[in-house]
Formats: C-alpha cells, structure tokens, sequence
C-alpha cells in the first residue's frame, strides 16, 4: 500500500514522486520505457511565445511569455492553473529539479523568471530560445556574444554534426539578435565518430580519447573564449569528461544542443532515475490496467500482475510518443479511457481525425490532444473530474504542443510538482 | 529565318503526356516549351501506382483500351527498361464471392483471354493455383481461400519517367520550365491561339510566349486550361486514393473485392505497400486535394477481406490524384472509360490550340505520339515519331549491380538502387560519391539513399525546391518521414546550391510541408507518434515554423 502511485517516469512523473515524497507519502513510481524525456535537446524550455503576427509586440521576460502564452491559449495548462499557481508551480519544481541534479554534471543553474530568455547553439545551426538548460549546454548565450570568439568542433567523419551548417546558422541568428554574434572558426578533430551520437558519447566515457581531443586541440585554442563541442562528451561520465577536458583547455565548453537520438536526453533521463531511487520512490513495472470503484481509483495493475493500491495516483504517462494519448480508429487516454482535449476544444471520442491540417505551418489541434484538467490538475470527463483521487501532469494534459509555444519541459515541472503536492496532500483522505 | 514565335510548340502539364509529348516533338525537330506549375508527375501521374498495364478490368466493357495498353506498355519498358519492376499479381476466389466454387475456373477462362493481350507487355501467361498452392506463396490470405490465378503486370517509377521524358526533350532542344503557371492564353484577331501569359510561381510578373501551336496536357486541370479560350474540354474527375504502409507485407500485388463490389489491389513497391485504389467524382479544389477517414477505411476494410492482418500495420501516407476521365453520363465510376482524345480546338474558333485528354498511363507515348502527329499535321511538319526507337536517358544499358557495389565500396542494395533508378548512368552517379569525404555515406537509412545521389540529383535532375528530391531518390519517402534524412538533405541543399542559413531553412521547410502533405490524411496510432517527434524535433532545433528572424 502506497500513499501516492505514479504512472510514468519522463519529467512530469519523476517530478510529481519527487514532489510528493518530499511531503512525507510513501511514493512508488510505474515507468513503461523512455519517452519525450530521453529525447531531450539539453534545453528547458519553459516559455517562448513566438510572435503571432509582425504587428503583435514580443514578449520580452519569461514571465511575460508565460503570460502571453496564457492569454491566447485558453487551454494551455498555465492557462487553466492561472497565473499565480503556475509560477508557484515554475520556481518550486525547477528547485526541485536542480536540487536532484547537483552533483551529476547536469545542474539547470537557477530560474529566473524576470530574465530574458537565453539563445542557445542548437546542433542544426540556430540560435534556440530557452529560459535555462543542462549544465554542458548553458554557457553561451548569443544574443551577448559579440566580440568574442569562439570555435566550433568537428569530429572527423561525423555525419550527425556539421560545424560549417552550425556556424553559419548561428552567425546568421546572432546577426538578427544582436547586430554582432561571435566570431565562430572551425576546429577540426581527428578522432572518428562512427556508430551515431549515442555510440560516439560512449567512447568519451574512456578519458583515452578525451587525452586525445585535447592534444589535437591544445595549441590551436589560443585567443579563444570558448569551444563548442556536439553534444557527445559522455554519455555515463559526462561529468568527468567536461572537468577534464576543460580543465586540460582552460577554456568554457558548450555542447549544442542535440538531435534525436539525444545523448542529453539520455543522460537527463539516467539523472532522473537516480534522483528517484536516492529519494526513496519505489520503482514499480508498467501499469497495464486501474481499477476504479465509483469516484475513486483504487488499484494498479502491473504487466507482472502485480496489484498495486494506493491512496492517491497521477498519470503522468505522456502524450503520443510515450504511448498516454492513443488516436486508432478515435482517440482517447490509454489507461483510463479519458476523452481528449485539444487546444480547440473536446474532441469526440468516437469519430476519427477530427481536424487535420494542411500544413506544418499552420495550427494543428490533433497534436495538442490529451486529457482536460481543471485547476487542480484532476481529469476532467463531463464537465467534473471523475475521480477525486487522480492528478495529470506532463504531455499527458492536453491543449498545448511545444510545437507552438516551446514550454514542454515548464508544463511537466510546473504540473508534476503540483500534482505530487495534490496527491500527497489526500493522504487519510479516504 | 526570324519568327515571329518564339517557339514552336508550348506544352502545358509536366505529366506523363505533357512530358511524353515535349520528348516527341523535340526529337522531330520542333522547337518546345513546356511549362509545369508544380513539379514533374504532380497531378495524375503522380499519384498513379505506376502500373502499366492493358487493364484486365477493361476486356469487358473497353477491349480497345486493354490492346492499346498492352502493346504501348511493350514499347514502354524497351526505352526504359531499368525504372520497371514486375508485378506478380494473385487473383484469389474467395468463399461467398461471385460464381462461388466455380470462380477459380472462370478466373482461369478470363485470364486466358487476357493473355492473349499480355503478352504484348511481356507478361506471363497467367497460372492457375490450387487454395495450397497460393497459401504456400502467400501466407497471409485468408485461409479459406478457393484457389485462384496469377497474372504478370509490370509497374514504373513514375516520376523518374515524366522526368526523363522531360531531360530527353531539353537534349533535343527543348525548353523544360518547371514552376510555371499558364496563366492565360494570347489570340489574334481571328480568335487563334498564338501564345501565352506564363507566371513564375511566388511571383506577380506575368511574361508572354509566342508559340505557333499550344498543347493543353493539365490532365484533371484540363477542363481549367481549356476554358482560358473558352475551348470545350469535358471530364468526369474521379479521385483516386492510395494508402502507403510502411514496409514490404507481401511480395505479391493482391486483388481484392471491396464492399461494394470494386476491385482493389495491395501492391509491394520499392520499400512499401501500396492499398489502392478509389475511383470517386471528384468536384472539389483540384490543388487542395483530402483524404477522407471513410477512403481510408474503405481500402482497409477491403483488403483485410483477403488479407486479415493488414489492418495492423503502421500506414504512412497516402496518395491522392485525380483521374482526367472524358466525360460520360450515366455511368459509374468504374465504367467509364479510359479511352483518350485529342481535342482541336478549332472548332471553338481557337486554331493552333489542342486538349490531350483521358488516357491511361499504360499507354502515355502512344498518346503522346497521336497528338504529335495532330500537331505536325496542322504545323506542316513532315517527321516521324522516334519516341519507342531509342531510350530514354540511361536506358541504354543495365550495369551490374554486385559490380559497382565492389567497385565503389558502397552496399549492394543501394547499389541496385541507383542501377534502378539511373540505368546505365549509375557510374555517374557513383562517380560524384569520390568528391568528398562523405560521399558514399548513407543519407537516408529508410531506403538506402547516399550522399552521391542526392548531389547527382541536385545538380542533373531539375530540382528546384528541395521536396522535389522526394521524387528524384526517394528521400523523406520512408517511415522515418524525414526525421533523420531531412537534416542532412538540407545541408547538401545549401553545400551544392551556396545557399545561407535562411534558404536552408526554407528548403527544409518546403520538403517538410510535402511530406506532411502526404501523411496527413492517415495520422493515427504509431504514426502519430511519429508525426509527434518529427514536429517536436524540428521545432526544437530549427525553430520551425517559425522561420522569421528574431524580432
């Protein structure tokens, strides 16, 4: 018997048992595989709201794109929570993340959400928006770069990486951001990255190579106020990666931020699963099934038939990707057979592909479909929440997409400390 | 001489026929301009599944079609004999279906007529199979399958096809601009067609040419061009839907009845499955084409009649056109014909002015041939068609695919690949792979597509926007629908034409929105998983869609 079960182990659902276990319950968390969150880019992306016409002035501080985002998205979580109860939810789930990642090489650095967003180098060549990032990923922020110069790693034979397209991608950017982004020079590496980025990480787990790219490196770096490295300096032993090889330069390394297969989504989602095992969370296998008894979820059902009750539970299962959100035939919540939401309103359970679009520029409900919530993250099924017991959080909350406002990684930790919080508080409540 | 034109003959549709035609009369030296408003095989070339074939559905009520088919398609795979692939087609009786158990015995009757037609197109005569006959071939038909007969059809890429048409026509001279809208058409006093107002697509300007015939091959957009001189073009546009699933599930093409007794086919083509097709009057907005749930589910109910475990499998995309069927009243769909005719528009006091209309794949150079011939006639023009006497642009020879492979070090199957789409230019192609470091590396895991071929095509191959690759090589066609191919096309993009970051992203964009275009209508279980991580990571790392610079 468990205080709190969560269903799902991407950011929402470790945040949520993080959350709750540190309200006293007895947390067990029941994770199927990797989803979004081991497809991670190394960037948080909290809020930015891009302009929605030429004539729309742009948000400038984070709070004020949480804001944007929220007075034109009626649907968006930090719309349903308002304002006060997402920025409560923002600053105390980001702590709690960071404070679970010191020490592990990945340390978010602080939230602040009076700030601007940062830019920061995308493996593609742009100068990405986001309002904080993974330790290996946050030291170079090109809209106040200019003047400096720094170089740009190419690893021999890696096709996943192209220095030439990043550095004329971000010069491009930083030109649009700031009248002068750095002075970006090409730095060439003859260790040879076969196999993809996760493989080539692994190497660099062996410092062997690390000695390696810095004696190819060393004596070419002078006048340097940084390098910027694909994002592949270990996978296991990043940590001790960076501190080496930057110890051994002398200089700030960022790794852009990457592509999938994501090495940092890898590493976050290793950190995570860390975090919940040092704090305590039992780990549990896949929930296959629940069961219910009027108003409230009373059981979990493990694929190893295990039954698992708890006094409280929150999906935090994701959307398509992590397999929360099913559209076959119609579309509904996995678990619980919930209806959807979109950002356009309910979509109806049993007629197929309500609205679909013609282009990738334009809106596209059916990719911001999943549960509806109300201001204490409980599902909604017919205008009430069904179950008194059960909290969202995470992908799984439908009415927004990163797609039109980059804030996946806000939602899951605003709604995960939030719905661990909810859950952990109905303990004795039955 | 100095003319007053300037050219001889403007040929509107980048199609099959508009292609097969630019390719005739340039080879008996005429001067041609063909303008497309899209891309080559847009329209309903493109969204054909490449058979060509007589039709054995068209004995009963249209034999003519069936010969005509038969003997072009012949012709067809002479000139082109690397872009074909064979067709080995089941036909089975099912329990319940017409003439019950003496259905596989009249299957074998009719298809021994046919054979008589087939082998015109170098089929082989057909078989007949016992019910353990075509379970031990086919597994996945139902098992309470009757028996049933084989029948041997060839396909063709038809997009390399109106390509190659089009690279033939400008190396005899002609003028080949792709992207170009006709937007009018200019008469002289005595309503005669003298030329036309031709627009650069995303632009506003508007340029003349003076061309002493125009030839209307806009296939479904016929009826459009016609009416630009009020000229008397009639069709019955009946949409056609394909389904793309994502792997080979069969090696055989697969007929089946669909619930309202039309027959449909599964098809394995390159990679894929083909489930195809419809046949609906279509009178919507030809440019914005919809793939409705009912077509989708349609094609999927009637080929888990045959082949229960289809209906799992992950679909990928579809394919969309319209036919450019003549006119007719009073038929169905499938009744009507697919006999075609060219249309002088004289009669409509618009000399100089014809339609090519209706008409099948199958028999696109005959076709092209007869309006060749309608044209000269009128131009005074005395030459013969050569278009079935030699190949088209590397159909000359077959390299050996297990050679080249060893000679350029790179994967026997993308080998076979390039021999398949580039015939004897496949050195060439190979060739490009030597300029750089990464040149035989894999571009596209999907498929195999490398690096060489993706410059060679960028370069020889006409491909104005970046999506038009799709159709070149096949990249962003596969499952992974352009997730990890699509990066790196779009650097080779900028490499080969020196573009900056911001065409980048636009081209990228461009191939993006094509793709989409062909998913769209099937975004459901693990596709839209996929659609899902596809739109996360581009708009992640690129911004996208919003490319507009930072305010």
């Amino acid at each position: 018997m468990f205080d709190v079960l969560v269903i799902g182990g991407g950011m929402a659902g470790t945040l949520a048992a993080l959350s709750a276990r540190a309200d006293g319950a007895r947390v067990a968390l029941a994770a199927r595989s990797h989803g979004a969150t081991a497809l991670s880019t190394g960037a948080l992306d909290i809020a930015y709201a891009p302009a929605l016409s030429a004539t729309v002035q742009m948000p400038r501080t984070i709070v004020e794109h949480v804001m944007d985002i929220a007075a034109h998205r009626q649907r968006h979580p930090y719309a349903v929570l308002g304002l006060e109860q997402t920025i409560v939810g923002l600053r105390r789930g980001f702590a709690m993340l960071a404070e679970h990642l010191a020490g592990t090489g990945l340390e978010p650095g602080d939230l602040d959400l009076e700030a601007e967003n940062r830019y920061l180098p995308s493996s593609l060549g742009v100068a990405m928006p986001a309002a904080a990032a993974l330790a290996p990923h946050r030291g170079l922020d090109l809209a106040h770069a200019a003047g400096q110069r720094w170089g740009v790693v190419q690893l021999l034979g890696d096709a996943s990486f192209a220095a030439g397209r990043v550095m004329r991608g971000l010069a491009a950017d930083a030109a649009a951001l700031a009248d002068r982004g750095p002075e970006l020079i090409e730095l060439g590496v003859r260790v040879t990255a076969r196999g993809g980025p996760l493989a080539t990480a692994r190497a660099f787990d062996d410092v062997a190579l690390i000695d390696e790219v810095t004696a190819e490196l060393r004596g070419r770096v002078a006048g340097l106020d940084g390098i910027i490295f694909p994002p592949v300096l270990g996978l296991g032993h990043q940590r001790e990666a960076h501190a080496r090889l930057q110890a051994a330069l002398g200089l700030p390394l960022v790794e852009a931020l990457a592509h999938v297969p994501s090495v940092p989504g890898v590493r976050l989602q290793r950190a995570l699963a860390a975090a919940l095992s040092g704090a305590g969370v039992a780990s549990v296998g896949e929930v296959v099934r629940c069961q219910t008894d009027g108003r409230r979820v009373v059981a979990a059902m493990t694929a190893d038939r295990l039954e698992l009750h708890a006094a409280s539970f929150v999906l935090a299962s994701g959307r398509f990707i992590a397999g929360g959100v099913l559209f076959e035939g119609g579309g509904r919540e996995a678990l619980f057979g919930l209806p959807l939401v979109s950002e356009d309103g309910l979509l109806e359970q049993d007629h197929p592909l309500p609205v679909v679009r013609e282009t990738p520029m334009e809106s596209h409900p059916l990719m911001t479909a999943g549960v509806q919530v109300n201001d204490r993250l409980q599902p909604m099924c017919e205008g009430r929440p069904p179950f008194d017991n059960l909290f969202a959080a995470g992908m799984v909350i439908g009415g927004f997409a990163s797609r039109y406002a980059l804030c996946a990684d806000g939602v899951a930790l605003c709604t995960g400390y939030l719905a661990g919080k909810a859950a952990a508080s109905q303990r004795g409540g039955r | 001489m100095t003319s007053a034109f300037d050219t001889d003959v403007l040929v509107i549709g980048g199609g099959a026929n508009g292609t097969g035609l630019a390719r005739d009369l340039a080879k008996r030296g005429l001067r041609v301009l063909l303008c497309e408003k899209g891309d080559f095989a847009r329209g309903a070339t493109g969204a054909s599944s490449g058979m060509i074939h007589g039709g054995p559905r068209y004995l009963l009520n249209d034999v003519e079609t069936t010969r005509h088919s038969c003997a072009d398609s012949g012709y067809i795979q002479r000139i082109v004999p690397h872009l074909l692939f064979r067709v080995p087609f089941l036909i089975p009786a099912l329990p319940g279906g017409n003439f019950g158990g003496f259905a596989p015995l009249l299957f074998d009757v009719y298809f021994g007529v046919y054979d008589r037609f087939a082998v015109l197109k170098n089929g082989i005569p057909h078989a007949r199979l016992t019910r353990e006959e075509l379970l031990a071939i086919e597994p996945g038909l139902r098992a309470d399958v009757l028996g049933g007969v084989t029948s041997d059809e060839w396909g063709i890429d038809c997009g390399r096809l109106c390509l190659l048409n089009a690279l033939d026509a400008a190396a005899h001279g002609a003028e080949i601009r792709t992207y170009t809208e006709v937007v009018g058409l200019m008469r002289d006093e005595t309503g005669a067609v003298v030329g036309a107002r031709l627009r650069a697509a995303g632009q506003v300007e508007v340029s003349e040419v003076r061309a002493r015939a125009v030839v209307n091959c806009g296939g479904p957009w016929a009826e459009r061009i016609a009416g630009l001189a009020e000229g008397g073009v009639r069709l019955r546009p009946g949409k056609g839907v394909h389904l793309i699933y994502d792997k080979r599930l069969t090696n055989f093409a697969v007929v089946a009845n669909a619930v309202d007794g039309r027959q449909v086919f599964a098809m394995p083509y390159q990679n894929e499955t083909w489930v195809g097709t419809t046949d609906d009057d279509y009178y919507g907005d030809l440019d914005d084409l919809w793939v409705t749930q009912d077509e989708v589910r349609y094609l999927q109910e009637a080929l888990a009649h045959v082949l229960p475990g289809l209906a799992q499998q992950r679909l990928i995309g579809v394919r969309v056109g319209v036919r450019n069927t003549i006119f007719g009243w009073g038929k169905n769909e499938d009744d009507l014909s697919r006999r075609y005719e060219i249309i002088d528009h004289r009669a409509q006091r618009a000399a100089g002015f014809y339609s090519l209309v209706g008409g099948k794949l199958a028999s696109f150079r005959q076709q092209s041939e007869d309006a060749a011939d309608a044209v000269c006639a009128a131009l005074g023009v005395h030459a013969r068609c050569e278009t079935h006497m030699h190949a088209l642009p590397g159909g000359d020879a077959l390299p050996d695919e297990a050679e080249l492979a060893r000679a350029y070090g790179v994967d026997r199957l993308a080998a076979r690949r390039i021999v398949y789409r580039h015939g004897s230019l496949a050195p060439r192609v190979l060739d490009v792979g030597r300029e750089t470091p990464t040149g035989f590396s894999v571009v596209c895991p999907c498929e195999p597509v490398l690096e060489c071929e993706v410059r060679y095509c960028l370069r020889h191959e006409r491909v104005v926007r970046l999506g038009d690759l799709m159709t070149r090589c096949r990249v962003a066609m596969g499952p992974c629908q352009g997730l990890r191919c699509g990066l790196r096309v779009a650097q080779l993009w900028a490499e080969e034409r020196g573009a900056d970051a911001t065409d980048e992203r636009e081209a990228l964009m461009d191939l993006l929105t094509r793709r989409w275009r062909a998913a769209r209508g099937v975004l459901h279980g693990q596709q839209l998983a996929q659609a899902e991580l596809l739109m996360t990571q581009y708009t992640g790392l690129w911004r996208l869609p919003t490319l507009a610079p930072f305010a």
